[in-house]
């Protein structure tokens, strides 16, 4: 252990007295103040909250996320290349304490302006203001969807053989997709209705129903009708916004979910289209969900984010030289950021190129290979008052924060001397 | 013959050829050698540039893994944690971290030695009055002599007490004046019973200091015993082995 501990002071006593780690203070800082300043909101004070915890917090966690990520992949490879790190290998401690002390040190550098950029969101802030908990309806999920699907069109004899040909994967891929954003239409003086969990609902809590149309499908037209939960309900009527919230009152004090279920009821004059599994949720705010509560679970995920990045980037310096560490650490960031766009926008199609086929594989592995990263966001809820809740920071302190790094130094320990060997050859 | 106990380092046929990106063979380095160091003694280990010295020295490291033939230090292989852990290592150039202070350079040698914070602080004062640097131990190293960071390299790689002590051309680039301070220091360390094994091609300093040396020339020992029975100066007897090198036609580039 001491050699490990050896390790983390010498790597924060290299951040402490470099000027990039003081560089990146002062501009994080500089950042959250500037930001009132530099985007402006709807007007209403909401809006002003929204944009600064947004785009702040956001701003300082890429500029942070890149700094560590680069210092990560120079803090092994930049010493080896100086010709120092032979002289820690030499000594009796353990290469997997070496790289795993490095990685340590650069989150707690990270995590450091992480946290006070949030002291300063916390101060700018209402710390009491309430945040929602979302839940999504019950529904089976768009895999077993698509399988159900593909089995029926197979067993059809209208299917073309064309059709039947073609991968199992891509097709089932491809149902997978359309379940996901499967339509329902709920016609004039129809209902739809739609089950949730809502065990998890306090008596006390304030409840609503929430629509967020996210297509360009017409569906952001005007729509009226009513929403029911058991004995709560709520109307809305003429509504073009976005994202639309219904508040459910309740009727009687006491309210019993004996029924799950969300009624909605179509009272205007066109039909409405959503896709449940994106566009309908119930949100309920709780007493423990707070901002301050929030930001600080929120603040837990993104250092655990952080830690999978700097991990990575210490083994590739393990591996690598400097400049080619540091540049498949970015192009792996990029792809991180881009691959859920380009799978969005680029899906499969049953008669697309061997090309397409090969560019969308790839865009694929990369959104699989870096979905810690790029799965869950929490800055986006934390401006949209939705709680970060307790299990995605289970997950993400235990693959992000634990898991990852030790299978990072794990590797980097392994890869050490053979670079080191190839770095003295050379 | 050297009881098996008493042999610190041994080597037995290694070989050490480099090879390319393609895994072509570049460079054979080390052909063929057969070395031992036995407790206590300073053994030099001589050779012109590219004969195989340092290569040699990164094998027993366990920095470079041989090619062929068996390397033992301690009769452990020389990658394992306990036969580092009895070892110390000052390279040919000191290669310190810059930001941090001599003071602190000790320390972080010492925490990969694993030594407590009683043993580390008592430690390092020792060092530090040893090497004559008590009074800028607090100076980050970056700004010091080349002859000040080799003492603390010095220091650094004796942190953990070692039973072997290797040098890398110990006193490489340094004025007559350190290079005497190095060398009175290395054969106090033999006196005190501590193994030191040094390369150089500064046959002077190596004469001076080492009870045993042995000469590589193209990756081979070309000779190998004790300095006192060469019967002639280490400079003649080198220049007899390895050849005294090519002789330059400057007569017409100066007409």
């Amino acid at each position: 252990m001491r050699a490990f501990f050896s390790v983390v002071a010498l790597q924060l006593k290299a951040a402490a007295r470099s000027k990039a780690i003081a560089l990146l203070f002062v501009a994080s800082l500089a950042w959250m103040f500037a930001v009132p300043g530099l985007v402006s909101g709807d007007g209403t004070a909401d809006g002003a909250h929204q944009v600064f915890v947004r785009y702040s917090l956001w701003g300082v966690f890429v500029l942070v996320l890149v700094s560590l990520a680069a210092a990560g992949a120079g803090s092994l490879s930049s010493d080896r290349d100086a010709r120092r790190l032979q002289l820690t290998l030499v000594r009796p401690a353990r290469r997997f304490a070496v790289a795993l002390g490095r990685m340590v040190a650069l989150v707690a550098v990270g995590a450091s302006v992480l946290a006070v950029c949030a002291l300063v969101a916390l101060c700018r802030s209402d710390a009491s203001r309430r945040c929602w908990h979302v839940l999504s309806p019950v529904m089976e999920s768009p895999r077993s969807e698509a399988e159900r699907a593909y089995r029926r069109y197979m067993e059809s004899p209208e299917t073309p053989d064309e059709l039947k040909k073609t991968d199992k994967r891509v097709l089932v891929r491809i149902l997978e997709r359309k379940a996901f954003d499967r339509y329902e239409t709920v016609r004039p003086g129809a209902s739809a209705s739609w089950r949730f969990d809502t065990a998890r609902i306090g008596a006390d809590d304030d409840i609503a129903a929430r629509l967020r149309f996210s297509s360009e499908m017409g569906t952001r037209e005007d729509f009226t009708g009513t929403f029911a939960l058991g004995a709560r309900t709520g109307s809305v009527s003429n509504i073009t916004q976005t994202v639309v919230t219904v508040p459910l009152a309740a009727a009687d004090a006491a309210v019993a979910y004996a029924e799950d279920g969300l009624v909605f009821t179509n009272s205007g004059r066109d039909s409405l289209m959503l896709r449940p599994r994106r566009d309908v949720q119930i949100v309920h705010s709780s007493s423990d969900c707070t901002f301050a509560r929030n930001l600080a679970f929120a603040l837990v995920v993104m250092v655990s984010m952080l830690s999978a990045v700097v991990a990575f980037s210490v083994f590739l310096g393990a591996g690598l030289g400097r400049s080619p560490a540091v540049f498949t650490v970015m192009v792996t960031l990029f792809l991180a950021a881009a691959s859920p766009a380009v799978m969005e926008d680029y899906q499969d199609e049953v008669n697309s190129g061997k090309g397409d086929r090969v560019g969308l594989a790839l865009a694929q592995f990369a959104g699989v290979m870096t979905r810690p990263l790029g799965s869950f966001s929490p800055i986006g809820s934390l401006a949209d008052d939705e709680c970060v809740e307790l299990r995605d920071v289970a997950r993400a302190v235990s693959v992000d924060f634990v898991l990852l790094p030790l299978f990072f130094a794990f590797l980097a320990a392994f890869i050490m001397p053979v670079k080191q060997e190839s770095a003295i050859a050379g | 013959m050297a009881d098996a106990c008493d042999t610190i380092v041994e080597l037995k046929g290694v070989e050490k050829t480099f090879r390319d990106f393609w895994l072509r063979p570049t460079v054979k380095a080390v052909d063929g050698l057969d070395l031992s160091v036995r407790r206590g003694e300073v053994f030099g280990l001589l050779g012109p540039n590219g004969s195989g010295k340092s290569t040699t020295v990164k094998m027993i490291l366990g920095l470079l893994a041989p090619s062929a033939g068996k390397v033992a230090l301690f009769g452990l292989p020389p990658g394992s944690p306990s036969a580092r852990a009895r070892l110390g290592y000052l390279p040919e150039l000191s290669y310190l971290h810059p930001f941090l202070t001599a003071r602190e350079t000790l320390r972080y040698y010492a925490g990969l030695c694993d030594l407590d914070r009683a043993t580390t602080r008592e430690r390092i004062r020792e060092l530090l009055d040893m090497v004559g640097l008590s009074d800028v131990a607090d100076r980050p190293v970056g700004g010091f002599s080349k002859g000040m960071a080799r003492r603390v390299a010095l220091a650094s790689s004796l942190i953990g007490k070692p039973e072997l002590l290797v040098l890398d051309e110990p006193t490489s680039g340094l004025d007559p004046v350190s290079t005497n301070e190095v060398k009175t220091l290395v054969k106090t360390l033999a006196a005190g019973g501590m193994t030191v094994l040094m390369t150089s091609h500064l046959l002077g300093d190596a004469e001076e200091t080492c009870d045993r040396v042995a000469i590589l020339n193209h990756g081979k020992s070309v000779a190998e015993g004790r300095v006192s029975d060469l019967g002639t100066s280490l400079q003649s007897f080198f220049l007899a082995k390895v050849g005294e090198g090519r002789r330059f036609e400057v007569a017409p580039f100066l007409k």
